[in-house]
């Protein structure tokens, strides 16, 4: 498949594409894992996983429309630097490592700047709210819906009803928020 | 749009890094000093960071399913005849299953109605049960909408005068008449909400026609599950399996 034809249908949110493309390049990044990394088949998951995530946000984000390289060798890459971090979190510091690193496709991996705790509290709340309201929201905020998609996705008639209806969303998840004293 | 839901455009295209020059600088100048505003862009930042992160949480739950799945399919052979058998003997039963409820089915479009049908999630949920004091009219209508009492949150929708929340409120009155099995008044209400409403058109039409299944009008059903299979919607996929099941010809 064209590199092209895989980000677009990647992009449409169908848990069966998602699934595809995890067990697409899988075998192979744990073979590669295991192999080049000398680390246990869970361990080799568990990264693999991360860099999934962070390879899925950055393709929903329109980060990764710019990159030269294609999905498998961003995966790795990721992946990769993963695993130095994983290294290095085990105070094995390797100089060699970084200079390696250096040479590798940059990716943005988001990080929060609230508490653990405030983010379970804002979960918690998210599915307090329900549906619709926590799927509009998820879909906007993390899966970077457009409104238009969200309402071709979620059969409302326009944009600007979704808008319309994120904004009354938002407005209880605040509420519920109050009431548990979260702000 | 309200003065509020503009000050929220604000913020959110602030915190999304939507604002650029000017307006980002007059903006940034406000934060330094209104101590409000500032409290606002924290709470709104925590809202839009607690959903990513609820949905980051899910994609990987999601993703170590897949693992699950493939632990499940990889069993030593051993096992894997008993557990042939055991599947094969559930898939024959299953279609026997299948063919008697199909049979029964497609001779009764009331039972294939009651078996699609489930209940219109309630907008905003069962977020403050327990606390009814502080909640709104349309919240407590809701949450009696939500645990299946019909009646009582017919009356409470109707006591509500929300003129910018008319067509929730028509469009959740049918759905509580549905519930009762009023079929005239469900019918009259999901019918103004396809004619003139913006947000439940869809909705409205996949309802009311289970509503037409369960009171025997199946050719009025029929014609609004082919305008929902024409229009490629969610409800799409019931909608032309139900259309066949009822095995209907124009």
């Amino acid at each position: 498949m064209a590199k092209g034809s895989l980000f677009i249908s990647f992009q449409l949110d169908d848990e069966k594409e998602i699934e595809r493309l995890y067990n697409l390049y899988r075998d192979q990044f744990m073979s590669w894992a295991v192999k080049t990394f000398d680390c246990e088949r869970d361990d080799a998951v568990e990264i693999y996983q991360q860099a999934f995530v962070i390879f899925y946000e950055n393709v929903k984000s329109g980060k990764l429309t710019s990159i030269e390289s294609n999905c498998k060798t961003y995966l790795f890459a990721i992946g990769k630097n993963k695993f130095y971090e994983k290294i290095r979190s085990g105070n094995r510091h390797n100089p060699i490592e970084d200079v390696i690193m250096q040479s590798e496709p940059e990716y943005e991996e988001e990080k929060f700047d609230n508490s653990e705790e405030k983010l379970d509290a804002v979960e918690k709340a998210l599915s307090k709210l329900g549906s619709p309201c926590r799927e509009i929201l998820m879909k906007y905020y993390y899966q970077k819906n457009s409104m238009e998609e969200i309402a071709k996705l979620m059969d409302y008639k326009n944009a600007s009803t979704v808008k319309n209806l994120k904004y009354k969303c938002l407005q209880r998840l605040k509420k519920i928020l109050q009431e548990e004293r979260i702000f | 749009m309200s003065i509020e839901e503009n000050k929220y455009d604000l913020i959110e295209d602030y915190i999304l890094g939507k604002l650029e020059g000017s307006v980002k600088k007059d903006f940034e100048d406000l934060l330094r000093v209104d101590a409000e505003l500032r409290s606002s862009v924290k709470e709104y930042k925590l809202m839009i960071e607690g959903t990513r992160y609820s949905g980051r949480k899910k994609l990987i739950g999601f993703l170590q399913n897949i693992e699950k799945n493939r632990s499940k399919n990889s069993r030593p052979a051993g096992t894997m005849r008993s557990l042939y058998y055991g599947i094969a003997a559930a898939i024959i039963l299953l279609i026997a299953f299948y063919v008697v409820i199909d049979n029964s089915l497609q001779k009764s479009p009331v039972k294939l109605a009651e078996a699609y049908y489930e209940p219109y999630p309630a907008l905003y949920g069962s977020a403050t049960r327990g606390v009814e004091n502080n909640l709104t009219e349309l919240e407590q209508a809701m949450n009696l909408y939500e645990s299946a009492q019909y009646q009582a949150a017919i009356d409470r929708f109707q006591k509500l005068d929300n003129t910018d929340q008319q067509e929730l409120i028509i469009f959740y009155m049918a759905n509580s008449y549905l519930g009762l099995d009023n079929f005239n008044d469900c019918e009259v209400l999901y019918r103004t909400v396809i004619d003139t409403g913006e947000i439940f058109p869809t909705q409205a039409k996949w309802y009311l026609a289970l509503a037409y299944l369960q009171d025997k009008k199946t050719e009025q059903a029929a014609k609004l599950l082919q305008d929902l299979v024409a229009k490629n919607s969610e409800y799409s996929e019931k909608s032309s399996k139900l259309l066949k099941s009822i095995n209907y010809q124009p």
